[in-house]
């Protein structure tokens, strides 16, 4: 049989990517120290061994690539040639080129990318020749609305026209090996089947989990082999049990199809054994599949009979039965032998890769110990610590009624277990901001090349953690928030030089950990915020009227620029400093909990930060009531609480304000705020001061229930629409609680 | 598998009373009937919307159906119910008045509504059905719970 | 001879949509239960073919009616009529024993089916 390159792929994928992003950070780097030896032999071993990688599986374009622009760093490195801009984005050129034919493979793309521009010019370049007039930078708007710069084809827009006539031939490369049907019926069907309903998993390789790739609504995942699994089918084969992979389908007016798949799965395991489902098992229980899913199972049991007792369940429409290939279990065991170090999947049937394998093995890198788990498996888990954080709150309740010492002794414990179990879970799903912050400085540095604009990035708190999830959610904001940065922010250095502003400006994006949140900042010293502009923009859309002028605080201008479609005229973005989109940023952070928080300096430069709560789903909160109702307050928020009399408030400029240790703070009342009737005939309340942005608050409240932990479920969209609530909690009694967003409130 | 009610265009319909008017929805779109039970009032709702309840650990809102269709309604008691339907991609519990029974009807009876067959805003509804001198009022579920009423959830 | 069905539910309306369902479909409905303690003793009394079990119910639920019937008859045939939503409790009752489930409201078709697999199986 012919050597099946679509086995390898996603490992092959995998590192090649992680090779293209260390490439690209070194490059920048040697762009700053362009002396620096090290730099360059470490550059010139990656693009090395993504060569030696990519000849072993035969991808000729990508072999011919990194030789083209190894034969270019050999050159840098032996002093032969410079290292100038024109060089610097010649390689970074044949990097994108390089990611293009990457993800060409990856999606198994039919789009062929052509290299023989970029191969030329590199070759060029060695031979000493002059190189040609760069192209154009890429229109400004297709660039920046770009997620991964580095993996697009840059290069590739030019000449599309040829790519296309040169399809046919070249588009052989780029595809993994058509197989003989017989043999596509014994193996491909799983790996096919999963790669045309998957996107492949960009992005996820750069948060250093290939293998957690697919988020968990994806409907199916390749069926690529773990180790242990294809270990597994090697012995079930030597016991007897063969494998086969089995399509099951359910009517497709089933409704509980997870309990479909619970019957189908206690019958498969009567007497199979499950290795593995296509989608996986958190999916299919959660119901994220069509009408149909696999299952990898050994079985000794007769094909038919199989069959036949899976479609005895109701509701079970087919079952379509694929024997497989056994694993050759010598491979299997060889692989064992290896340290732990590669968790990597290890692929189906890998035989006659004999001589390659070595070579493969060769380029892999040095990792360190741990364990690839599914992003899904990880929510599951989340999911479940919350509903035991919910039962131990219930639990504690009943110990209560019914002062039960014993109880609440055991209780107490359970609740140390509990908040451990639940920090570990919160801990495996931190990632640093690195895997999202490092894809940001190529970025900037085109971004502002293709604009004239002089540049300096920096990054800190490169190391804060935050939760995988939200991580990944506000990528696409950050992105938003530097490119308004640069487009928006940072003037032209003739510009800054009038303004006595050192020609280069300065883009700093920082993440810091600040008690119960992340602040992820971006800050230019750029021409700042219009206020005046704006707020005459503001009435001309009826934000605001002619009458309201007065100094505006940040708050309300950045509400101005956030208010949708505020901003998306060109005049604005043009005028205000701030460009467009950042309703969408707003709205995004908004959505993970967080808040979205502008300081703005007219002249000086703007900072907008992303206050983000380290996890999702569970957090600390204050219970009160009011009005007979009783509502959580994202502790996060609450700053303290307070008893207040009646006498104590004064009124200035129309407003309650009470005071604090020699502070003014706003009185606010719930009742009010919400529009329920107030407890009467009290002459003191209690109050949850908050922190809003920069401001405090004093909210009135009925009564302080205390700090619980709640579990957030956000409101289905019957309610979504209403204002004013951050989703809904469940008590310990059962009992429904409406989470406060007091920004919203207000 | 013989489906029995596929030649004859069969119905089946929950029927409910509010108020003095009896009405129905069709059971496929009914998820459940509960009793009534303790809601959490929604602030800044809508009036109609009654607030929200813990189905099982899910959250959904429940709609005074009465006040939805401007209708007057009897005491809540013991026989008040709560039925859950599926509008779209979410659960929705509907405050009736009392559940009395599913009844299966031919497609053939229900006749369109005369304009002033109920109290009801002619666009709630799908269509009458008569029977033993009894008018029961079928409602449109997807107009009383639709799209564009939803959006005036959100003011 | 037809199959003989118990029918469980506390709903009367249930009652008579699965009865009609059934009948329709030349089953023979021996008798009907209203919660799990009736069901336990209506299950000794006429030893049907098939049971029909609600799941929430008054006095005793479908589950630990499924349990006790399954001790009396390991070979009992029982189908749940689960609402949506009520997975994990479905699964609890398959675990107890139950044969196979239904979902309301009920689609005739879809009841049939399962009552000719349960009974099949």
């Amino acid at each position: 049989m012919d050597m099946d390159v679509s086995q390898y792929k996603e490992l092959f994928v995998s590192e090649a990517t992680e090779h293209l992003e260390a490439l690209n950070q070194s490059l920048l780097e040697l762009e700053k120290d362009p002396e620096n030896l090290d730099l360059l032999t470490e550059i010139f071993r990656s693009a090395h061994t993504l060569k030696g990688m990519s000849a072993t599986l035969g991808f000729d374009q990508l072999t011919e690539l990194s030789h083209e622009m190894e034969n270019v760093l050999d050159g840098l490195r032996g002093g032969d040639l410079l290292v100038t801009s024109e060089v610097l984005d010649l390689l970074f050129g044949a990097l994108d080129a390089l990611g293009a034919l990457v993800k060409a493979i990856a999606e198994d793309s039919a789009v062929p990318v052509d290299t023989r521009p970029i191969l030329s010019e590199l070759r060029a370049v060695v031979e000493g020749q002059p190189l040609a007039p760069r192209p154009a930078p890429m229109p400004e708007e297709g660039r920046a609305a770009e997620r991964k710069p580095a993996k697009k084809p840059r290069r590739a827009k030019k000449p599309r026209k040829e790519e296309e006539e040169a399809a046919p031939q070249e588009r052989e490369e780029a595809l993994p090996r058509e197989e003989p049907a017989a043999a596509a019926a014994e193996e491909a069907p799983v790996e096919s089947e999963a790669r045309e309903e998957e996107a492949p998993p960009e992005g996820a390789a750069e948060i250093g989990e290939a293998g957690a790739a697919a988020p968990s609504g994806t409907p199916a995942a390749p069926l690529a082999l773990e180790r242990e699994e294809l270990k597994e089918l090697a012995r079930e084969a030597k016991e007897g049990a063969l494998p086969y992979l089995l399509r099951i389908t359910l009517d497709e007016d089933c409704v509980l199809k997870s309990v479909r798949v619970f019957m189908v799965f206690k019958r498969i395991s009567q007497a199979s054994r499950i290795v593995k489902s296509v989608p996986p098992v958190e999916d299919l229980e959660d119901e994220k599949f069509d009408t149909s899913f696999e299952v990898l199972v050994a079985t000794r049991e007769d094909q038919q009979q199989l069959r036949k007792s899976i479609l005895a369940i109701a509701e079970v429409e087919g079952v379509e039965i694929i024997p497989l290939e056994v694993p050759v279990a010598e491979e299997v065991a060889e692989e064992a032998g290896r340290p732990a170090e590669e968790e990597e999947k290890q692929q189906w049937e890998p035989r006659e890769r004999g001589e390659a394998k070595p070579a493969q093995a060769a380029a892999l890198p040095i990792r360190t110990q741990s364990v690839r788990v599914n992003i899904s498996r990880l929510d599951n888990l989340m999911n479940l610590v919350g509903e035991l954080v919910i039962n131990r709150t219930r639990l504690m309740e009943i110990a209560s009624t019914y002062n039960i010492a014993e109880l609440k002794e055991t209780l107490d414990h359970t609740a140390r277990l509990t908040a451990d179990l639940q920090d570990e879970v919160m801990k495996t799903r931190m990632v640093p901001v690195e895997h999202v912050f490092n894809r940001f400085p190529r970025m900037v540095r085109d971004l502002a090349k293709s604009q004239g604009k002089d540049v300096d990035f920096n990054i800190e708190g490169k190391e804060i953690e935050l939760d995988r999830t939200i991580l990944d959610e506000i990528s696409d904001p950050l992105m938003h928030l530097l490119r308004n940065a640069v487009d928006h922010g940072i003037d032209y250095p003739e510009e800054r030089e009038r303004l006595g502003k050192p020609r280069r400006g300065i883009i700093t994006l920082l993440a810091r950990r600040d008690r119960n949140y992340v602040s992820i900042e971006v800050s230019d010293d750029g021409q700042g915020v219009d206020h005046e502009r704006i707020f005459e923009l503001a009435v001309q859309r009826g934000l605001a009227s002619p009458e309201e002028k007065r100094a505006f605080t940040d708050d309300e201008i950045l509400r101005f620029l956030a208010s949708p479609g505020f901003s998306s005229a060109s005049e604005v973005s043009g005028v205000s400093g701030r460009g467009v989109g950042l309703d969408v940023v707003k709205s995004k952070v908004e959505s993970l909990g967080g808040m979205l928080v502008m300081t703005s300096q007219k002249g000086r430069g703007t900072t907008f930060a992303m206050k983000l709560p380290l996890t999702l789903a569970i957090i600390q909160a204050l219970l009160v009531e009011a009005g007979g109702e009783i509502y959580a307050i994202p502790l996060g928020t609450v700053r303290e609480t307070a008893v207040v009399d009646e006498h104590e408030i004064r009124q200035v400029q129309h407003q309650e304000v009470i005071f604090l240790r020699e502070e003014t703070v706003p009185l606010l009342r719930l009742h009010r705020l919400l529009g329920i009737p107030q407890e009467n005939g009290k002459g003191s309340f209690p109050v949850v001061v908050v922190e809003i942005a920069v401001r405090s608050l004093a909210i009135a409240v009925d009564e302080l229930l205390g700090q619980q932990e709640i579990v957030i479920t956000s409101l289905d969209r019957f309610l979504k629409g209403i204002k004013g609530f951050a989703g809904a909690t469940i008590l310990g009694s059962g009992r429904v609680a409406l989470i406060l967003d007091i920004p919203s409130l207000l | 598998m013989a489906d029995p009610g596929r030649e004859d265009r069969e119905l089946q319909l929950v029927i409910f009373q509010l108020g003095r008017e009896e009405f129905a929805v069709d059971v496929s779109q009914v998820r459940e009937i509960i009793r009534m039970q303790d809601i959490t009032r929604m602030p800044k709702a809508p009036s109609f919307v009654e607030g929200i309840i813990n189905l099982r650990g899910q959250i959904i809102a429940v709609l005074d159906l009465a006040q939805r269709l401007s209708l007057e309604s009897a005491d809540r008691g013991s026989e008040t119910r709560i039925i859950v339907v599926e509008a779209g991609d979410a659960k929705v519990g509907m405050i009736v008045d009392s559940v009395s029974e599913v009844m299966r009807i031919s497609e053939e009876e229900v006749e369109p509504s005369p304009a002033l067959a109920a109290d009801v805003e002619a666009v709630y509804l799908k269509g009458v059905v008569k029977r033993d001198n009894r008018l029961i009022i079928l409602l449109d579920l997807a107009r009383v719970l639709g799209a564009e009423e939803i959006s005036e959830l959100s003011f | 001879m037809a199959p003989k069905v118990l029918i469980v539910d506390d709903a009367l309306f249930m009652r008579m949509m699965i009865r009609d369902i059934l009948n329709k479909d030349g089953f023979e409905v021996v008798g009907e239960a209203e919660n799990g303690v009736e069901a336990v003793e209506r299950y000794k009394e006429l030893r049907p073919d098939l049971v029909t079990m609600d799941i929430v119910m008054p006095e005793m639920d479908g589950i630990e009616a499924v349990k006790q019937i399954m001790k009396i008859d390991p070979n009992a045939k029982i189908l749940m009529c689960s609402a949506m939503g009520q997975q994990p409790l479905v699964v609890e009752a398959l675990e107890a024993g139950a044969k196979d489930f239904i979902i309301k409201p009920f689609q005739p078709s879809k009841v049939i089916e399962a009552v000719e697999k349960a009974l099949k199986g």
